[in-house]
Order: structure tokens, then sequence, then C-alpha cells
């Protein structure tokens, strides 16, 4: 029993103690490393993975987590010994800390005085051992440093400055629990996805930008009126926009033109944009259609996607069956090179007024490649509009406060930490070697001792100085107060 | 034998010396500036940014030249030509940075080369704060040659002005990059503390050349692994000069012109950097062997000969006429501007080296002049007081910028990480300060691996490991 408390009592004190939080951030900032060269999952591309490492290495290294370092079950569970090790360190050496605000040591004696880092023994001068102590304290007083009345009334002159900077450490370590816990609500009960929109088009469904994460449903329905983006005139884009109106019930609630930088925020989800382009589906061809043995005079005709359009008076119906904007072979797949129009093919369905359909492929670029090569009819694109697609992010993020909320605990702990001394002096009544009596001035920082030093050289200067002066001139000085 | 010069000059007639060098150093700013201005104006005009970032360059290394002089030899006149030299230098590249700032239309702080010109602007201004408010004129002699650094590594980078891409078009920009220059900034006056703290504090040349041949032979190492082939050519990136950027032969793979024989001064400089490491270290293990050591400096010296030698090879032959590549049968061209991790790792390698013959140099009167080591220790301490609360706002800014744009405070990207890790490491020098009472050369070396960390963050990321910060 004694034996294990003593194990239990050895590893908490391990565990709050400086030597084991220097060694979990070291751990930490490895990993963070290795996230950093190795490549991520959730940061490559598709294949990009298998293209860069040997087999069994990614064998390996998916099974020690490190294809995902920052969402590795090990890293968040460094992270969390790193907060524990943060709220253990702290309550040990809390208490230590709160005692300069329960329990003010105020009231000190010679020996106390004469033990402090930094020790005067001020010549009483021309001050009589009554009242030096309040002439030392009216001086102090002027400079800035104002003594503890009562204490003072005690015999003890005491100084205080900046207790709250005792705190500072816990100021900084608290915020970065509280942006902790920030990121954990975000976790727990945020989400991350994307809406991808056309113009005039509606969805309330998101796909989920987090692995392993199901599609969501937003409690209300999201409509894109149109969007669009600006560019500069070397043709570099300069700004992506979207106007976007909120609808609940069937009714619209909220409207606004989100740019880049300039979300849309309704109950909390947020919606940013995010990209821009060409869908890789026509909103609308211009074709012309030519009969090779010249039986007619050429139709011009238009088509859109999912609608049928008459081949001029012949009675055919023709519908869009496939298109492709920028045809490439795969081996024998078809495929896209992007989703612009470079090289489209066009996929075209032919219904004659009797019924019999055949279809025919034609490639504006590489008329060549055209199928069936023997048709009676040959087509021609005269014009193609490509649809477009605005993509948002989608972000809920009811941890927000707190993240910002603990970064400005930081910031101003680490003010407190960092430029804030809590500074005391004490001064009693006492002996010099050779039994004169003096005053004996003793300070404490709680750091920068060689910046107190000088501080406190000067002020004791000052303090020696106007006790050295004759009485009368503190009288002079007393009057116009009195 | 310079020690010897120095010292017999320092004690015998100081002040004909120093006007001396103050002389030679005038007389080389003017002919530089005498000989290359009419060339300057002619390629780019009057009044450019690049010939005043040009001017500026030449004037903080004349006064680099006179800061580390006035180290050795105590003249007044050396500290004011320098000091002088360097508020002048800056009045310029001010000027070239207002220049840019109007020709681009935006604040200069949306690429590399934007972000080295307000680094080095920002290294000289707070050098140029500390000696009015704190007397820190000797750091000059590290700070100023930092600057004149960045000024000479800007030359090889695409300086194109490009329109703002719409997620940096916003106020959050100016705020986290202006942080981010004055945190680097001092966290480079932090670095330039804790070297003159080594040398004051007479650290052991022979523990320096440990590190400084294990870092030289590592980075040629890695220069051979990745850029020489077998027949000892060095492989440089083919360079499309009318698109600006590299030829790509696939995803991630450029087109490779070997430049034939370049690879011998490398492997040169390679050999004789592990040859002095070996000694070395044999030398560190036998408890400081004389001769054992005396062979690894000389190796060492030979080695950075050889990097030297290397580094002028390249230059000449990086920046040439059309060469042929067999592999697809025409001829392109490289540019040194192509492969500025090469030129970065090639520069920092001789900048160590040289920082190694300074401390083995080591002048007595350098010594002397410096400050108590208590005083250079408290100044890593305020540097770092100050750049540290920089770099967490710096990081809170971002955070919160791209939590604007893209609605997420923190996505892992590699900028992120590392400013992170810049942070742990500063964090982990406070604790052992304000905890431990950590003080001398340890926290000394913990401010130049800090120093280091921050340049790879400023640098190295986005050369070596693009993400989401792509820009800069």
């Amino acid at each position: 029993m004694g034996k294990e408390q003593g194990y239990l009592n050895r590893f908490l004190q391990f565990f709050s103690s400086l030597r084991c939080g220097l060694i979990l951030l070291g751990l930490t900032g490895a990993s963070v490393i290795l996230g950093t060269m190795i490549l991520q999952r959730p940061m490559a591309r598709e294949g990009q993975i298998e293209q860069i490492y040997a087999p069994q290495t990614i064998r390996l290294l998916d099974a020690l987590g490190l294809f995902d370092v920052f969402h590795a079950w090990w890293f968040i569970l460094l992270l969390g010994l790193l907060g524990a090790n943060i709220v253990l360190a702290s309550l040990e050496r809390f208490p230590q800390a709160w005692r300069y605000f329960a329990r003010p040591h105020r009231e000190a004696d010679e020996w106390f005085v004469r033990k402090l880092p930094v020790v005067r023994e001020v010549p009483l001068g021309n001050a009589n051992p009554q009242d030096a102590l309040q002439r030392a304290a009216q001086k102090l007083t002027a400079l800035g440093y104002r003594p503890h009345p009562p204490t003072l009334q005690k015999g003890t002159l005491y100084i205080e400055k900046h207790r709250i900077a005792r705190l500072a450490p816990y100021v900084v370590h608290l915020s970065l629990l509280v942006i902790f816990s920030g990121a954990i609500v975000d976790g727990m009960w945020g989400y991350r996805g994307f809406i991808s929109l056309g113009p005039g088009t509606r969805s309330r469904q998101i796909e989920s930008l987090t692995s392993n994460g199901a599609p969501r449903v937003l409690p209300f329905t999201l409509r894109c009126i149109d969007a669009g983006m600006e560019k500069y005139p070397d043709g570099s884009p300069r700004q992506y926009w979207t106007r976007l109106a909120v609808e609940e019930n069937g009714r619209e609630v909220k409207r606004k033109q989100i740019f880049v930088n300039d979300p849309l925020t309704y109950k909390g989800v947020r919606f940013f944009q995010s990209s821009y382009g060409p869908s890789g589906e026509p909103s609308q061809l211009v074709i012309q259609a030519t009969w090779r043995d010249g039986s007619r005079a050429p139709v011009t005709f238009t088509l859109r996607p999912g609608e049928a359009a008459p081949l001029g008076d012949t009675g055919t119906q023709v519908r869009l069956a496939d298109f492709v904007p920028d045809f490439v072979l795969e081996g024998n797949q078809i495929g896209s090179r992007s989703n612009e129009p470079n090289n489209p093919a066009v996929h075209l369905d032919l219904i004659a007024a009797d019924g019999t359909r055949s279809s025919a492929w034609f490639f504006p670029k590489s008329p060549q490649m055209n199928f069936p090569a023997d048709a009676g009819i040959s087509f021609r694109l005269v014009n193609v509009e490509m649809g477009y697609f605005t993509g948002l992010q989608v972000a809920k993020q009811p941890g927000k406060g707190l993240i910002w909320g603990g970064c400005l605990i930081l910031v101003g702990g680490l003010i407190l930490a960092l430029y804030m001394v809590h500074v005391r002096i004490w001064g009693v009544m006492g002996r010099s070697a050779k039994g004169k009596p003096v005053l004996v001035l003793g300070g404490q920082p709680n750091k920068y001792r060689e910046s107190f030093q000088e501080r406190f050289k000067h002020l004791a200067d000052a303090v020696e100085e106007s006790l050295r002066a004759p009485e009368e001139t503190k009288h002079e000085a007393e009057r116009p107060a009195a | 034998m310079a020690k010897a010069l120095s010292t017999h000059v320092a004690q015998r007639r100081p002040a004909s010396s120093a006007s001396w060098i103050l002389l030679v150093v005038a007389i080389a700013v003017a002919t530089v500036l005498a000989v290359s201005a009419p060339r300057l104006i002619q390629s780019t005009g009057w009044a450019t940014g690049e010939s005043f970032l040009y001017i500026a360059l030449i004037a903080y290394l004349g006064a680099s030249a006179l800061y580390v002089a006035s180290l050795a030899v105590r003249e007044r006149a050396l500290v004011a030509g320098a000091v002088a030299l360097t508020r002048g230098g800056f009045l310029i590249h001010t000027a070239g940075v207002a220049v840019r700032w109007a020709a681009a239309g935006h604040a200069p702080f949306s690429n590399i080369y934007e972000m080295v010109l307000m680094f080095s602007w920002g290294v000289v201004a707070l050098q140029l704060l500390a000696e009015w408010k704190m007397q820190l004129k000797y750091f000059g002699a590290v700070t100023i040659p930092i600057a004149a650094l960045a000024l000479v590594l800007m030359q090889v980078l695409p300086g194109d002005i490009r329109p703002l891409v719409p997620a940096l078009q916003s106020t959050w920009l100016q705020i986290h990059v202006t942080l981010a220059i004055f945190s680097y900034s001092g966290f480079t006056l932090s670095f330039a503390a804790a070297l003159l703290y080594l040398i004051k504090d007479g650290t052991r040349a022979r523990t320096f050349l440990n590190w400084t041949a294990g870092l030289v032979t590592g980075i040629y190492g890695l220069i051979l692994a990745t850029s020489v082939d077998r027949g000892f050519n060095l492989l440089m990136p083919a360079w499309d000069a009318a698109a600006g950027e590299k030829i790509m032969m696939g995803p991630k793979q450029a087109l490779m012109v070997p430049l034939s024989g370049l690879g011998w001064p490398f492997v040169i400089a390679l050999a004789l950097a592990g040859l002095a490491l070996a000694f070395n270290v044999a030398s560190t293990v036998s408890g400081g062997s004389r001769p054992v050591g005396i062979w690894a400096a000389s190796f060492f010296r030979a080695a950075l000969f050889a990097q030297a030698t290397s580094i002028v090879l390249l230059v000449l032959k990086g920046n040439s006429k059309p060469l042929p590549v067999p592999e697809v049968g025409m001829s392109v061209v490289v540019r040194l501007a192509s492969s500025p991790f090469l030129l970065a790792g090639l520069v920092a390698a001789l900048f160590i080296s040289l920082a190694w013959e300074v401390l083995n140099w080591k002048c007595d009167a350098i010594v002397e002049y410096l400050p108590h080591r208590d005083t250079l220790d408290n100044l890593i301490y305020k540097t770092v007081t100050i750049s540290f609360p920089l770099l967490t706002l710096m990081i809170i800014t971002g955070a919160y910028w791209a939590n604007r744009t893209w609605g997420s405070y923190w996505s892992w990207d590699p900028k992120e990480d590392w400013a992170l890790i810049t942070w742990m490491t500063y964090a982990g020098y406070l604790h052992m300060r304000l905890t431990r009472g950590w003080r001398g050369r340890r926290a000394a070396y913990m401010a130049i691996i800090g120093f280091a960390i921050v340049m790879f963050t400023f640098f190295g990321v986005t050369y070596l490991l693009p993400g989401l910060h792509a820009y800069a």
C-alpha cells in the first residue's frame, strides 16, 4: 500500500514537472516536423502517395499513422498529455503563488530585511530615528512607490507593485487550455464541408471535408442567385463572388453577396467563397447541321442539356447524349483533361420521325475522329456556353469563441509574464555594524534582478539624500501642502 | 596573422589605422557605385526600386566591413562611418520599398521576394532602433551582414510584380505580415546577441568546428545526393526564360541540365569538410590533441576555399548560354534563380564556415571590446521577450485571417506547423530561462537554434514544403 502510494506520488511528481512538460513539448514538436516532412493524406492528391512512396514504406507509415499525423490517436494523446501536464504543473505550483494574495508578508523585522536579495543600509543623516521612516515613506511616495499605510504605522515600510504578475504563468497556461478546449468543442460539435452550386440552384446537402464524415443536411436551404469572377488586365483572378440567399420554410430570410475573405453567416454556419469555375457541363450549344449530298440547306439549332431540339423541318429530334469538354483517351476510356472546352467531344442522339434511333459523335477540333465517318449529316459546333459552379466552404465552429478568447488571454498573459514584475520593498529601523541607528531597506523582485537592482539603487539614493537634507528643508517642503 | 596585424595596429597607431580602413571602405563603395551606376541606369532607368536596392546593398556591405573592423580596432570614426552608411542605406532601402509599393499598388507583402525585401528592411530598422535606444552599435557586425545577405538573395528571386490573389486582399495581410517581419527581425537581433555571447565567452573553436563541419558536410552531402550525377556533373533545372519558370517533364519533375564537371568542386568541398569533421572529432575525443586539431583546422580552411570556388564556378556557369541536353535533344538555359534552395544551402554553409573563422581568429581586441557576458545574455533574453509576443500575435492573426478566408483557423499546413515549432522552441527557451534560470552558453546555443528554425520557417518551408501558404 505504502509502496504503491510512493509510485503514484513519484509518477504524479514527474508528470507535473517542467522536465516532463519539455519532453512532451519536444515530442509534439518532433511529430509536427514529421507531419510536415511526410506527405499527409488530407493534403495529397489522389494517387500521389502511391507515386512517391514504395508499397512497403506506405504499409509501414500507414501502420504508424504517419500519413495523417495530426489526426492520429497518438498525436491527440500527446496533446492531451501536454494539456494534463500543464494542468497538473499549474495545480502544484498555484498554492504557492496564491500565498502572495491570501497572506501577503508585510510586516518584517531587521533580520528578515537583511536576508533579502537586494539590501541597503541608509544612514539617517539629519533625520532623527523617530521620523526617518516617515520621511523615507514621503520621498518614496513622491517617486511613485507608496508604502502600505497600516503596515507603516506598525513600523515597517512595505511597498508592493504588480502583484498580479505572480499569476502570469497561470494566465498563460490557462489560455492554452482554453484554446485546447475550443478545438475540442469544434472537433466534437463543429463540422467543415463543401457545397457546390450552379446559378439558380438550391441545396441543403453538405459534403463533408473531414475524413469519414457523413454528408450533412442544413436546417435551411441555400440558393445561389448568381456568381462570377473579376479579372486583372493580365487575366489572373482578382475576386470571386457569389450572391447567396438563405431560405427557410420557402421564405427568403437572408441575402448576401460573399467574396473571398467575406463570408455569409447564418445560425452559426458560415459559407466561404472557395472556388469558382466551369462545371464541365455545357449550358447551351449552338450546332449547325449540313447534309453531305446537298439535299437540304444547312440548319442551325440550339441545344440545351436534357431538352430535345428539332432538326429543321425533318421531323427528327436531336438530344445531347454526352458532352466531354476536354476530350482525351486514357487507354480505351474516355476522359476529360479539364473542365474547359479545349477539345470538346459532342455525342448526339437522333430520333427520326418514324422512331428509328441513331447516334453521332463529332469533334469540332479534330473532325477526322467524327463517328460514324460516313454519316449523311455532318455537324459543326458554332458556339458553346459552359455552365459554371461556385464552390463554398461551409464551417460550423461552436468553439470559435473559446479559441479567440483564449488567444486574447494568451496575449495578456504573455504581457504579464514578460513585462510585469512583482516588486516588494521592505524598510525597517535597525542598527549598523557600529551600532548606529540606520534605515535598512531591502527588496525582492520575482524576476529581472539586474534591472531591479538599478531601480532599487536609484530609490535608496533618493531616500538617503532626503534623509541627509536638514530638518528645515523638510518643513519648507511640507508648508505648501499644509 | 590577421590577429597579430590588428593588435599591432590597435596598439601602435589606432587613429590612423581607423581612418585608413574608413578610407578604403569608402573608396571601395564609391568605386562600385561609380562603375555600376551607369550600367544600372542604362538597364533599369533612374530611380527604380532595383537601383535603390542595389545602392542600399553596397552601403550595407560597406557598413558591415566597418562594423566588423570597429570591433577589432576601437575607433569612433569607424563606428560613426558604419552608422552613417547604415542610415544612408536604410533611407535608400526605404525609398526602394516605397517605389515597389507604388509600382505594385499594394504593400510589398505578397510573395517571397517582397518578404525578403521587408525582412532585410526590418532587420536594419530594428538595428537602428537598438543603436538609438540601447547603444547596441556592435550588434551591427552581425545584423547588417544578414540584411546585406538578404538583399543578395533577393537578386536571384523572381521579383516580378504580380497582382494580389483574392485571398490576400485583406487588411489582415498587412497586420499578419508586419508582425511576422518584426518578430523575425527581432529574432535576428537575439541571434546576433547569442553569436557575440559565444565570441565573448571564448567558446572553444574546436567545439564549434564539430557543429560547423558537420553542417557543411551535411549540406554538401545533400547537394551531392540530389544534384550531382555519376559523371560528376551538377544537375540544374532547365529554365524557361519566357515563362519565368522551370521546364517541367511531369508533376514535380523538372528537366535537369548537366553542367559538365561542375560536380567536382562540390565533391572536394565535401571530402575536405568530412576530413575536418573526422579529425576534429578525433581531436575532441582524444582530449584536445594539438596536431590533430591543427590538421582539422587546415582541412576546414581548405574546405572553405573549395566552397568559395564551388560558389564562384556555379555563379559563372549557372547563368550560362544554352546548354545541350541529350535527353530531349535540344539546348536550354539554366538560371540560378531556379534553385534558390541550392543557393541558400551554399550561402548558409559558407556563412557558418566564416563564423567559425571569426571564432577561431577570436581577436583579443574583439573579446575585450564586447560588453560583459551577462549583458549579452540579458540582451538575448530581452530581444526574445520582444519577438516572442510578436510571433504569438503573428500566429493568432494568421489563424484569424485563415478562418475568415477558408473557415478554418488551423489546417496543419507546413507553414503553420513550422511557425508552431518556432513558437514551441522559444517557449522552451523562456521556460528554461524563467523557471530553471538557464543562462550562458546553453541559452546562447538555444537562441541560435531558434534563429535557424525561424529561417527555415521563412525560406525552407516556402521552397521545400509548399502548402496553402504558397505565396511566401
